[in-house]
């Protein structure tokens, strides 16, 4: 029997008892049986009331218990019937309140806060406001929002409106790739500069490395495309190699370039052998394992990419490689990406 | 420098007390080099029979060198102004201004901010600046030291400024106003002229609608670039337009205020111009349907394509070397619109592949000696200082018959002669996308297309795309001599001199033919 079935029976048991001809005698018998049945019904009235009523009302139970028992017990049946509305009303709010409870459960952490690249996920609504289809004064608004965006992904999209068939994105995007190559192209003027007056070893060191830098910045950031892009990448290769056939100590950060560098041009052998003698030197784990990673992969050594993820699951991971980690740690079985970490780089 | 000792009123250039053809002229005949400048030479001595007047308004002397063209003999009149050049203000005196004409003043703004298409927002506007003067309701010193100006300016801050800082708008204001009393200083000096025809709008533009004005003679607006859209995109990456918004009022996806401000200006100004111009030609269609968009009404406006003189480089193509010399010519001013380090950049590609091919910049690089600078330091970082040669100013007849390809790596164009010439000689053209250079390339739809291509067209700042299409002309025999007839065909159907002068011969006699 459910609890207002309960209730229903007991408000008869007590307005049968009420109306029955022992409450007109003066006999105390009668008396007692009439307090009885009454007693009982207000005791199942309270219980089932109280059973009925949402969870958060029903703390501390035996005050609460007994305040609807008073209510039916003083009031007899109107007290048990206005409990009963009192207790359905209560059920409709927070039934309303649950239906609106459901979605509100959000799989997506509101704050990453371990992820450093917070902007990425932002790129989709970006060139999504960029489409040609998207009214001109939007389009350039967008154009102009990329400025604060980082380089690193703002210069890609920059790049692809360079075909556009509108001259004022065209040329304002233009615009602000050029800017940004003109202050790497300054810097290595500069660092030219200071190379062919600097007189130690030691200054000479800093000053090829700085360009082997700003050269893989220009590769990094998107600047160089194509042919020119391995040029650069040479170029790159070419200042580290002037740096190293000095005789001054190398640092962890001269070899973990190279390795990149060598990566980006397609020599995983000559990358590992680099990021190996960076991580000898000093180079944190954390940085290094993931390209040790890669380059195990570009070679389909998938055995290996298991055992540097399981070597990195050991470290404090930024929750977008974790990710990666989970995959090939086979702690997710049922991989889904619609999850947040999961979410794909554009 | 003072209005007495300033270039401006240096009696050099001729006089004359009357004009059939008044140009105006921004920042370009005589004394700046380009393709614009040579079309208003090209007009001048195309109509002998007509005497030719022209203002040259640039922004301050220091700017400019020595004239850079021979004047034709029947430029009878020249005028020089400088709109930004430092001039001592008018001595501060206690001035009162007219209530009636802030009144107009305030109409007006108001007029350009919400109902910019109202008939008589360019009547209004002539009229004001028509007051602009020391013989007008609004002199100078009206503008500079009257209360009402300073509540005005305190009232539109107040309603319109979105940029916290008063004194840069203060500023700002100042500076946007101050070329309207020059340009009517250069209004009254003008002599009278049947025709005015500005080759821009912006302050050339403006200075058309107070001239049309004042005399009741046509205006003809003849845009080679749309100088709106110009202005805009070095704006829109202006350095030295502030932004005084703090962290809070920063949002990145809006526009600072003095940017809005100076770009709105222009938009008023280019419509203004449109609306005032009895006829609005463009040189292509794709550049008219950005007037139509900008507010030229429709009625008036044409299109006249640039026209050469083929026969001054006809014979050159009977002085080509048997073989294609693997010679890549960029022939224009080097400046950033140029992107010369795009071609630099093509280049490096060029020679990886064809080590004996050269890449010629033939053009003046005293107008950006900094980025001329770059492009040397380019060509030095990328190993190719042996195989880009900076030639400066070159006779384009002693030139093309030595080149391969005629070059253009532009990121905005509107019609260049370069690549007419090079096909008048028989050299075929390599150029990005931008303005009618793919109509060039490709040919209009119909008989033109037929033609077939006089050469390729790429995406702008893409060496990959440029430097591959260069190497498929040069070492392709078969497909270059074919590019290059279909040069030499298009440009003698489609684009002759005699052609050109055709149109605007019709169009002037249309319009002296013209009254109020």
């Amino acid at each position: 029997m459910k609890h207002h079935h309960w209730i229903w029976a007991a408000i008869a048991a007590d307005l049968g008892i009420f109306l029955s001809p022992l409450t007109r005698t003066n006999s105390l018998a009668d008396f007692f049986v009439v307090l009885t049945v009454h007693l009982v019904a207000s005791a199942v009235v309270a219980a089932s009331i109280y059973m009925l009523m949402p969870r958060r009302f029903r703390q501390p139970r035996v005050p609460v218990f007994f305040l609807i028992f008073g209510f039916a017990f003083i009031a007899p049946v109107i007290g048990a019937l206005g409990l009963m509305l009192v207790a359905r009303a209560a059920l409709r709010s927070e039934g309303g309140y649950e239906k609106f409870a459901v979605p509100g459960l959000v799989v997506l952490p509101e704050y990453d806060v371990q992820s450093k690249e917070t902007h990425r996920s932002s790129q989709g609504a970006i060139r999504s406001r960029l489409g040609e289809e998207v009214p001109a004064h939007i389009r350039m608004q967008s154009l102009l929002t990329l400025q604060a965006v980082p380089n690193r992904v703002s210069n890609p999209i920059l790049e692809d409106l360079l075909g556009d068939s509108t001259d004022d994105i065209r040329l304002v995007a233009f615009g602000m790739l050029d800017s940004e190559e003109k202050k790497l192209s300054i810097h290595i003027q500069r660092e030219q500069a200071a190379l062919a007056d600097s007189q130690t070893p030691e200054q000479k060191y800093a000053c090829y490395r700085h360009l082997a830098e700003l050269h893989w910045e220009l590769v990094y950031a998107s600047l160089a495309q194509g042919a020119l892009r391995r040029h650069m990448l040479q170029q790159a290769l070419a200042f580290i190699a002037a740096a190293l056939a000095l005789n001054v100590e190398p640092n962890a950060g001269i070899y973990f370039l190279k390795g990149r560098v060598l990566l980006a041009q397609n020599e995983p052998d000559g990358a590992e052998a680099a990021i190996h003698k960076a991580l000898a030197l000093g180079q944190s784990k954390t940085s290094a394992l993931p390209y040790l990673a890669e380059m195990a992969f570009m070679r389909r050594d998938f055995q290996r990419v298991r055992s540097l993820m399981g070597e990195l699951a050991q470290l404090n991971l930024a929750s977008k490689t974790r990710a990666i980690e989970d995959f090939w740690a086979l702690r997710e079985k049922d991989i889904n990406f619609n999850d947040g970490r999961y979410l794909p780089h554009i | 420098m003072t209005a007495a000792t300033s270039p401006t009123s240096k009696p050099k250039f001729p006089r004359a007390d009357s004009v059939d053809v008044m140009l105006l002229l921004e920042g370009t005949f005589p004394f700046v080099t380009g393709g614009v400048s040579s079309w208003v030479s090209q007009i001048i001595r195309g109509f002998p029979e007509l005497r030719f007047g022209a203002v040259f308004l640039g922004s301050r002397p220091q700017d400019y060198g020595d004239m850079r063209y021979a004047l034709p003999d029947n430029l009878v009149h020249l005028e020089v102004t400088y709109l930004f050049e430092d001039r001592d203000n008018p001595p501060i005196l206690p001035v009162k201004a007219p209530t009636a004409a802030m009144a107009l003043v305030e109409n007006m703004h108001e007029q350009f901010e919400t109902d910019m298409k109202h008939p008589d927002c360019t009547r209004n506007f002539a009229q004001l600046m028509d007051e602009a003067g020391p013989d007008g309701q609004l002199s100078h010193e009206v503008f500079l030291y009257s209360r009402s100006s300073w509540e005005f300016i305190k009232k539109s801050y107040r309603r319109r400024s979105t940029d916290p800082s008063f004194v840069d708008y203060f500023w700002t204001i100042r500076t946007i106003h101050t070329p309207f009393w020059r340009l009517r200083e250069v209004a009254l000096r003008c002599p009278p002229a049947r025709i005015y025809h500005a080759v821009s709008t912006g302050y050339a533009g403006i200075l058309g609608v107070l001239l049309k004005h004042r005399n009741k003679r046509p205006f003809i607006l003849s845009e080679h670039g749309i100088y709106v859209k110009e202005r805009k995109i070095d704006l829109y990456q202006a350095q030295w337009l502030k932004d005084n918004r703090s962290v809070f009022e920063r949002d990145p996806s809006r526009v600072s205020y003095f940017r809005q401000l100076w770009i709105r200006f222009f938009e008023h100004l280019g419509y203004v111009t449109y609306q005032a111009s009895n006829d609005i030609v463009a040189l292509y269609e794709a550049n008219r349907q950005r007037q139509l968009q900008d507010g030229a009404p429709v009625e008036r406006t044409s299109n006249i394509p640039n026209g050469i003189d083929v026969a001054r480089f006809a014979p050159l193509r009977a002085l080509r070397p048997e073989i294609t010399p693997p010679v890549m010519c960029l022939i224009g001013r080097v400046v950033p619109i140029k992107d010369i380090k795009t071609f630099i950049r093509a280049m490096r590609i060029v020679v990886n592949h064809l080590p004996e091919a050269e890449a010629w910049i033939a053009g003046p690089e005293d107008e950006s000696p900094e980025y001329a600078r770059e492009c040397r330091d380019m060509a030095a970082q990328l190993g190719l200082s042996e195989k880009v040669k900076f030639l400066g100013f070159q006779k384009l007849t002693d030139l093309l018959p030595k080149v391969g390809l005629v070059v253009l790596s532009s990121i905005s164009e509107a019609l260049p002669l370069v690549i007419l010439e090079g096909y008048a000689a028989g050299v075929p053209t390599l150029s990005t996308d931008v303005g009618s250079c793919s109509q060039l390339v490709f040919g209009l739809p119909g008989e033109d297309a037929e033609l077939g291509p006089s050469g390729a067209v790429v995406r702008i700042a893409d060496p990959d795309a440029m430097a591959q299409a260069a190497l498929t002309l040069l070492g392709d025999p078969q497909a270059w001599k074919a590019a290059s007839e279909a040069g030499i065909k298009r440009v003698e159907k489609y684009y002759s001199q005699p052609l050109m002068f055709d149109r605007y011969r019709a169009l002037y006699e249309k319009n002296f033919q013209w009254q109020a």
